[in-house]
């Protein structure tokens, strides 16, 4: 065995220390006459005995302790055949190369291949060794270091971009470590990239490289500046109920030149057909937002592309979206007080207010609570509780499900609502709990409270942001239950005295929300107002809506395709599905997916990385100076601080362990030993 | 240091006469209380009864005889209708005090005597001292002469704590030699076999007594406050024992906690008054106790 740093053996010394203080701080024996030792006969002897056991156990701890810190800090290594037989090299080199999408503008990809196979092609068989890393978004380790240089410099003549984004410090950082574990007298690592400057935003300053490894920066120019013009930001709607009312499609153009583009064609594409063109003016260095506003009528996905030019769509010049349009929402509305008396009746103006005419949107099932079943919920995508009070068993289970798939649950409750059964039977799927029944006395002497403090930028109340567009503060609550652990719901809005009024909680992939006051004459307004029906409809649809699954995806994100599904990508040819995580999208375009059955279709709109369309970079030295560390310079960070320290030839990691978790374990013995010994 | 009424104990001790110090107690305690502790206890007339020959003529009313032309003798109550014993434990274990400028159970018993005698005799009852350790050491037979108190101060004040605790054969020595029913106190550490002691105060009772147990006890025996390693002598025996206090606390703690216990029961078995008192508390509770006992004896 020898040790890395043996002058740290220096410190077992100090395992006399704790000997010192043992026979120093031992007990002195003081005598003192009593009245009676009938008391304590009984087991005096063990009692002295076991504690001069103890604090000799102690006594070894704490010297074991300093003896494996001093052994540990040393860092000791076997001098085995495997440490000793790895082959040292004169120069080991990890060429990193950059694939993201801006590396597939005019000329990067012929110098991209010419720079990363030279960095190879140039070090010595035999002596040198290579490794080709390749990143966009993520980094993948192509070849590790070997004594093979002939297939590093292959692989990299066939690199080829992807459409993902740029991600330079992670791959610096995977280069850092794969250079951590070969033995070489110098190191390097070679970027190869445009170096785009949004790709060098996810270095934190926090590691360094170690300080053997020196960073060269081949930086590589595009030779045509291209078109200069670029999609930076997509907004379009991915779910959506099939509605008369027109959704927004909006796009950002950024123009790159220095040059500005007049009369520039947008075009809007969907299933196939273009549906309207724009024509706008952007400035040089500038961008400009372009707006569509569509009518989505047609039931199912509504996949289409927004493409800037008049020329070929390209994924360069294009991007893609799908509207998935659900054509009824099935609302279940649960009855918690049926009466004859519509006034009286927890549901009444709730289903008049969902179902005004047959063209509503939802579609709604109204059932006194006794008759719910399972699969009532199971096949509503929106449930509401009017004033429940509580539900059998197998119906609270159909809740908490339908919320884990992504449903919606409104809470409404009134009168026959008890704090205790509620929480017994939706604390799981209640966004709070209640406590009371609260009587309004709001400070200006009214007898009811208004809403206040709404939150006019959530989805349900959007609509009522803007003036003439409906009062939310004219209904008057004159009841409303106080609620309870509310710490990890969102409040859309309070009551005049401050208490939450409108909460929601998202539980699963569904959303929960609760109104603190049921929709009854006897408590409060609400029905009376004009803006109840465009609340509620806002509601359930927020609800139904709010969680439909995504349609549009970037480069490099995974598609929750489920496992057995077909899948086609947008070249059209068939992808299989390794697990049931998915598949990583890789080219812009339309991934359609088949369920196994064939009766369920799903379009998947996926984009390149819309950064990788600024031309602006880092500069090389900007990088090197931030991750190389000076020789003299202090150790820190998590990378250099244990490679500098290391010679890589010497290190035994796991001896360092071992002793490190003896130290652990002994320290635990050591507190609750001597805890028991001082307690004796 | 604790406090007995209005005076510390610091000034008590430094209280040589034993006489001084129960005067100064017991008038403290009395003017504290809010009636007369004398009310009841006078010499108090009972009736008249024809004379008739053999009684002394000093007892002839002459007044009553001037307007009957009969003679009458009045009669009184009994000058003293109670008799006390103070039983006093003076053996070695008394003598242990857990701090140095604390008393000594000893000390804090024969305070506690000394109180009780004086107050006895303000109320005219006849007080009688018995201090032992092994066996019985001083025996002053009840008397309610102001001499008399005299002795049983000196006697207090002579005692110091002596052999081994064997309460059990002075108790039953004492409970054959006394002829007229009255109260039992004693006033003892009661380290001795619980049986034993219960089964002496058990005597008293058959033979009529009212029996008072105040058990003295030190607070560092009751508390056993120590934290290093200690070799503990014990008083009477000698013998030596190491002990690690810590470690030993709750053992002791619990064995005195059944020993108390016993005694409690015991007590309350027999139907005798059991109060345990700290040095550290003050006296005045062992003269609330005899009062309170004394008032149902009537």
């Amino acid at each position: 065995m020898s040790f890395a740093n043996p002058y740290f053996l220096i410190a077992l010394v100090g395992a006399a220390v704790p000997v010192l203080i043992h026979l120093l701080t031992r007990d002195r024996i003081q005598h003192v006459p009593f009245s009676t030792l009938r008391f304590f006969a009984k087991g005096a002897k063990m009692v002295v005995r076991r504690k001069k056991f103890q604090e000799l156990i102690l006594l070894l701890i704490r010297v074991a302790l300093v003896v494996l810190l001093a052994l540990a800090f040393a860092r000791p290594f076997l001098g085995t055949k495997a440490a000793d037989a790895r082959q040292e090299f004169t120069t080991a080199r990890a060429v990193v190369v950059d694939v993201s999408g801006s590396m597939r503008r005019a000329g990067l990809l012929d110098a991209l291949k010419k720079e990363a196979a030279g960095a190879v092609s140039s070090l010595t068989q035999g002596q040198d060794t290579a490794a080709l890393v390749t990143f966009a978004d993520t980094t993948a380790i192509l070849n590790p270091f070997g004594d093979k240089l002939d297939a590093v410099e292959s692989a990299a003549e066939g690199i080829a971009p992807g459409y993902g984004g740029t991600n330079i410090a992670d791959a610096l950082r995977k280069a850092n470590e794969l250079l951590r574990g070969v033995r070489a007298k110098q190191k390097e690592i070679v970027l190869v990239s445009d170096l785009e400057k949004g790709g060098w935003a996810y270095f934190k300053g926090d590691w360094k490289l170690a300080s053997d490894i020196k960073l060269t920066v081949r930086a590589l120019k595009p030779t045509d500046a291209g078109s200069g013009l670029g999609i930076v930001e997509m907004s379009a709607p991915s779910s959506l109920v099939l509605d008369k009312q027109p959704s927004s499609i909006a796009v950002r153009i950024a123009n790159y030149s220095s040059q500005p583009r007049n009369d520039l064609e947008v075009s809007l594409v969907l299933n196939g057909k273009t549906v309207e063109t724009q024509k706008v003016n952007i400035r040089a260095n500038g961008t400009v937002a372009v707006r569509f506003r569509y009518v989505f009528d047609t039931p199912g996905d509504n996949p289409g592309s927004i493409v800037v030019g008049t020329g070929v769509s390209t994924p360069e010049n294009t991007v893609y979206l799908n509207a998935r349009t659900v054509p009824r929402i099935p609302v279940l509305l649960v009855d918690g007080h049926p009466s004859a008396n519509p006034q009286a009746d927890a549901a009444f103006f709730l289903n008049k207010a969902l179902v005004p005419s047959a063209e509503s949107p939802f579609e709604v099932k109204v059932l006194p609570v006794e008759k719910v079943t399972p699969e009532n919920v199971f096949a509503s995508t929106v449930v509401i509780l009017a004033d429940v009070g509580q539900v059998s068993a197998p119906v609270s289970d159909a809740l908490a499900a339908l919320l884990a798939r992504g449903g919606g649950l409104l809470f409404l409750p009134g009168d026959q609502v008890k704090p205790e059964a509620f929480k017994t039977d939706f604390g799981k799927v209640a966004p709070c709990g209640l406590r009371q029944i609260l009587q309004a006395h709001p400070a200006n002497g009214e007898t009811a409270e208004s809403l206040t403090r709404i939150d006019f930028n959530h989805p349900v109340f959007d609509v009522f942001s803007l003036p003439h567009h409906g009062d939310l503060t004219l209904p008057k609550f004159a009841r409303y239950w106080e609620t309870t652990d509310t710490q990890l719901s969102g409040v859309l809005a309070r009551f005049g005295d401050g208490r939450p009024a409108i909460l929601e909680r998202q539980i699963g992939k569904g959303m929960s929300m609760l109104v603190a006051s049921p929709i009854s004459s006897d408590w409060n307004d609400l029905a009376r107002q004009s803006v109840f029906l465009p609340f509620i409809h806002q509601a359930v649809r927020y609800l139904a809506v709010q969680t439909g699954r995504q349609t549009v995806y970037t480069c490099g994100d995974l598609l929750p395709i489920p496992e057995g599904d077909t899948v086609k990508d947008p070249q059209g040819q068939s992808v299989s599905v390794p697990g049931k995580s998915g598949i990583t999208a890789t080219k812009p375009g339309f991934y359609l997916a088949t369920s196994k059955s064939g009766t369920q279709d799903f379009c998947y709109a996926v984009n390149g990385s819309m950064a990788e369309a600024d031309p602006a970079t880092v500069s090389g030295d900007e990088i090197a100076a931030a991750i190389e560390r000076a020789p003299d310079e202090a150790l820190g960070g998590l990378e250099g601080g244990t490679t500098a320290t290391l010679d890589s030839g010497k290190k035994d990691a796991g001896m360092w362990w071992y002793l490190m978790w003896a130290v652990v374990m002994l320290s635990l013995a050591e507190l609750v030993l001597g805890n028991k010994t001082l307690r004796h | 240091m604790a406090t007995t009424g209005v005076l510390d104990f610091n000034v008590l001790a430094r209280i040589d006469s034993m006489q001084l110090l129960a005067k100064v107690i017991v008038e403290g305690f009395v003017l504290g209380l809010h009636r007369s502790p004398y009310r009841g206890f006078s010499i108090e007339f009972a009736e008249y009864r024809q004379y008739s020959p053999g009684d002394e003529v000093k007892h002839v009313d002459w007044k009553v005889y001037g307007k009957t032309d009969r003679y009458y003798i009045k009669q009184f109550e009994e000058e003293t209708n109670l008799v006390c014993y103070l039983i006093v434990d003076a053996s070695a274990s008394m003598g242990y005090k857990s701090t140095p400028d604390g008393f000594t159970k000893l000390d804090y018993a024969k305070r506690m005597a000394a109180c009780l005698a004086y107050f006895m005799m303000r109320q005219r009852d006849s007080v009688g001292l018995m201090i032992y350790d092994t066996k019985i050491r001083t025996a002053l037979p009840p008397r309610m002469r102001q001499t008399h108190l005299k002795h049983i101060m000196a006697a207090l004040e002579t005692s110091e704590p002596g052999g081994e605790t064997n309460i059990s054969i002075p108790l039953h020595e004492l409970a054959e030699g006394l002829k007229r029913k009255g109260l039992i106190i004693l006033i003892s550490d009661l380290l001795d076999d619980p049986d034993k002691v219960i089964s002496a105060l058990q005597h008293f009772r058959f033979q009529g007594h009212e029996v008072i147990v105040f058990q003295v006890m030190d607070t560092g025996e009751l508390e056993f406050s120590f934290s290093t390693m200690t070799e503990f002598t014990d008083l009477e025996t000698g013998q030596k024992m190491v002990v690690s206090p810590e470690g030993m606390r709750p053992v002791y703690l619990e064995e005195l906690r059944q020993f108390l216990s016993a005694y409690e029961k015991g007590c309350g078995g027999i139907h005798a008054e059991y109060k345990l008192f700290d040095t550290g508390k003050p006296l005045e509770l062992a003269l609330s106790e005899y009062l309170h006992r004394r008032s149902r004896m009537g």
